[in-house]
């Protein structure tokens, strides 16, 4: 794509001065010059990536591994995988993944299905209203959802009591405030993944859907046999955006609903390493949970793009 | 290592700075408080700073949990600003707001980078991080010595004790308070109870605010587990009933029974409905809007709380409740002013910025306008400063009474004190206080945990 871009750029170029350049349009300078086009286009993508991803990695590696200059070995890693929390965020992580999950990928994928296959004006109309969350900030829906489940003030309780239940306090009991912050995550993801699935749909010849009908499939035949087999790419990136994501989506919920509490109930490994990073100022632990969760994700990544691939060839 | 820091730390400065939040310098902002800057003495600073007029300003940068608030605590440091900027027209302030629980790792942030603010107001409790993490340079070294000596004099000594290290002051105390119970004079006389006589023990304290249920509004709030994670409510509990967080030789002792019991009351006010199950902030706006009977707070929010009810309800004091028969041992809350200014210029214009705010007219704003306690005890009856304040709204005499009784306010010591401190608040005192958790089981297990972390 580059080069033929580079090429035609080069071509109007030598156009434009096609006097001087007369003699210098043999074959080996015009790649040389292409291969110039192609570093000043990716030079500033790759200066940007530089900055931002590689040197605070390299960093925050040498930080893992040194002591106020000195290399100190895995000594910060061993001291990390010591820690109580760090045990809790990670089961709470797998947690989090585990309820995510469903919301995330066969919910919205249902949704989806059913919108495109009902068609129409009704069709847009639904899906403008299933992704309205995602227009929402996160942190001022988190801040929504505080209200709604406010002990004396929220609606949630304002239910319950009109039903002669006692009021609880959502987001101090363990099992209600990580359900809240899962709800919350989940509210927004939805709506990106549908958009996602619907970008994958409208791919979909529609002459293959009508085709099934005539053959008298029923709707939902059409969904299994025919939509979802060409909608699996779609269906593997979303689930695998899910996996390596959940735990940074969940991220605000956490941060302005429970902090991770009540008692590290709601943490997970990205909170946890804010926590060492930012509020306890613990830097080489952070350093060392940066990195492993960089390995943890990268390699349910790679594992997950295998398996992705190893599908597509069969 | 912090060179190797680097890369992080431009990253997390460009997205400070971006919500770092007014910046701008406060010189040429003029100010009405020239008459007290004279009786201060400040007109020697004044004199000396119009001498030195047509040089180049120096520049210092100041962050300060206060600044920028949309409260009588910004309100407070922004007069500060102005009276110094017209005193000192030499030296240009640029301040910037960062909030309490996030000050101190803004500021390692921006001292790995090489480029931390020149002064700083920290919250004490972050002292020991101070000690161990931040290049900052002893306020002791930087004054002037015959300056200094003359300074300090007047200072309640136990304030400007719990900034020193080693016998050196590091940090002058700024910002001092300690727990004050706010009561809604209103709300207690329609409850059938007398403001002008607060509880004095918490059995008291509970009843008053079960009557105060009965009328329909919330009874009390104890502001033990707060949104800065600040344990001085919760210390200052536990001290009353004759324990505390660390033994004397630094082993903790939260988990003792006399702290189960203090905080166990905690949880007890809330299963009665003595207390609404809400944050520190949702508490604040359930006084400011008359509908919370008694708030157990720091005096650092009296301003607020006052401008609140102006035209709405009567605020009354209190000291903090006893548990009992036993002596109240409240501990303070604040923050001091510190120093990271390298070069010796900036060195001198921040010694004259923390020498005014910490002057007899520093402490006298301080007081009057946000409601932290006066650390200068002469300024109270002078006329020039606080005389006529107290005059008009002793109310927060009551705390100053406290202050005779005060217990130093005991810092997890270590790399790990700011998470050992957290621990306490985060899975000891807020699991009591909202999630009825039982006293004994979780300070156990996070003294346990704070055993370890501290070891």
């Amino acid at each position: 794509m580059t080069g033929r871009v580079g090429t035609a750029l080069l071509d109007a170029r030598r156009e434009t001065t096609a006097g001087r350049a007369a003699g210098a349009t043999a074959g080996g300078g015009g790649r040389r010059a292409q291969r110039w086009l192609a570093v000043v286009y990716l030079l500033p993508g790759a200066v940007l990536i530089g900055l931002w991803v590689v040197l605070p990695t390299a960093g925050n590696l040498v930080d893992s591994l040194t002591a106020d200059g000195a290399f100190v070995g895995t000594r910060h890693y061993a001291d990390l995988l010591a820690q109580p929390e760090l045990l809790r965020a990670a089961q709470n992580t797998v947690l989090y993944t585990v309820a995510l999950l469903p919301l995330t990928v066969p919910l919205p994928l249902a949704a989806g299905v059913a919108v495109h296959l009902r068609g129409g004006r009704a069709a847009a109309a639904y899906r403008v209203l299933l992704f309205a969350p995602v227009l929402i900030p996160p942190a001022i829906g988190a801040v929504m959802v505080q209200w709604i489940l406010h002990p004396l003030l929220g609606v949630a309780n304002a239910g319950l009591e009109a039903l002669g239940i006692d009021a609880v306090n959502w987001l101090a009991q363990p099992a209600s405030a990580f359900a809240a912050v899962v709800a919350t995550t989940a509210w927004r993801t939805f709506g990106l993944s549908l958009v996602l699935f619907t970008g994958g749909l409208v791919t979909i010849d529609p002459g293959l859907i009508d085709a099934a009908r005539v053959d008298g499939a029923s709707e939902i035949q059409v969904a299994r046999h025919v939509i979802l087999p060409l909608l699996a790419p779609t269906v593997a990136f979303v689930t695998l955006v899910s996996l390596v994501y959940t735990s940074q989506w969940s991220f605000t919920a956490i941060d302005v609903l429970t902090q991770g509490g009540p008692r590290d109930a709601t943490t997970n490994l990205l909170y946890l390493l804010y926590d060492y990073g930012f509020t306890y100022a613990q830097h080489e632990r952070a350093a060392a949970l940066g990195l492993l969760v960089l390995l943890v994700f990268g390699a349910a990544a790679a594992l997950h793009l295998r398996a992705a691939r190893s599908r597509d060839r069969t | 290592m912090q060179r190797l820091r680097i890369p992080i730390a431009l990253a997390l400065l460009a997205v400070l700075a971006a919500c770092g939040g007014d910046g701008g310098a406060v010189a040429s902002q003029s100010t009405a408080d020239a008459d007290r800057a004279a009786a201060d003495g400040e007109t020697e600073a004044a004199s000396t700073a119009a001498s030195t007029a047509g040089s180049e300003p120096v520049t210092i940068r100041f962050e300060s949990y206060n600044y920028g608030n949309a409260d009588l605590g910004g309100e407070g440091i922004q007069q500060l600003l102005d009276s110094f900027a017209a005193q000192h027209p030499d030296i240009v302030v640029e301040p910037s707001g960062t909030p309490a629980g996030e000050i101190h790792t803004s500021i390692a942030v921006q001292a790995a980078a090489g480029n931390p603010p020149d002064v700083a107001q920290i919250s004490l409790s972050k002292f020991p991080f101070v000690l161990e993490e931040l290049p900052y340079v002893p306020v002791e070294d930087v004054a002037p010595p015959d300056e200094w000596e003359k300074h300090i004099a007047g200072i309640v000594p136990q304030a400007l004790a719990v900034g020193q290290d080693d016998g050196t002051v590091v940090g002058l105390p700024f910002v001092i308070s300690t727990p004050t119970l706010f009561i809604n004079a209103d709300l207690f006389a329609e409850a059938g109870l007398d403001p002008s006589d607060p509880p004095a023990t918490w059995e008291e304290a509970r009843e008053a605010a079960l009557a105060i249920v009965e009328t329909g509004a919330q009874g009390i709030y104890v502001n033990a587990a707060n949104e800065p994670k600040s344990d001085f409510i919760t210390q200052s509990l536990v001290n009353s009933n004759g324990g505390s967080v660390l033994s004397p030789e630094g082993e903790v002792t939260f988990d003792s029974p006399e702290a189960i019991e203090a905080l166990a009351m905690l949880g007890e006010l809330t299963a009665s409905g003595a207390q609404p199950p809400v944050t520190e902030s949702e508490a604040t706006g359930l006084f400011q809007a008359g509908e919370l009977g008694m708030y157990l707070t720091s005096t650092a929010v009296f301003g607020s709380l006052r401008e609140a009810a102006e035209g709405q309800f009567d605020i009354a004091t209190g000291g903090m409740p006893a548990f009992g028969d036993q002596p109240v041992g409240p501990t303070n809350s604040g923050g001091g002013l510190f120093v990271f200014a390298q070069d010796p210029a900036k060195q001198q214009a921040a010694w004259e910025l923390v020498r005014f705010l910490t002057s007899a007219e520093g402490y006298t704003v301080v007081t009057e306008v946000i409601g932290y306690l006066p650390l200068r005890p002469d300024i109270v009856d002078d006329p020039a400063y606080l005389g006529p304040y107290f005059d008009r709204d002793p109310r927060l005499l009551p705390s100053m009474e406290q202050l005779d009784n005060l217990v130093p306010y005991q810092v997890f010591p270590g790399p790990n004190g700011t998470q050992a401190r957290e621990i306490l608040q985060d899975d000891a005192v807020a699991p009591i206080m909202f999630s009825g958790a039982d006293a004994e089981t979780v300070l156990t297990e996070a003294a346990a945990r704070v055993r370890e972390l501290l070891r």
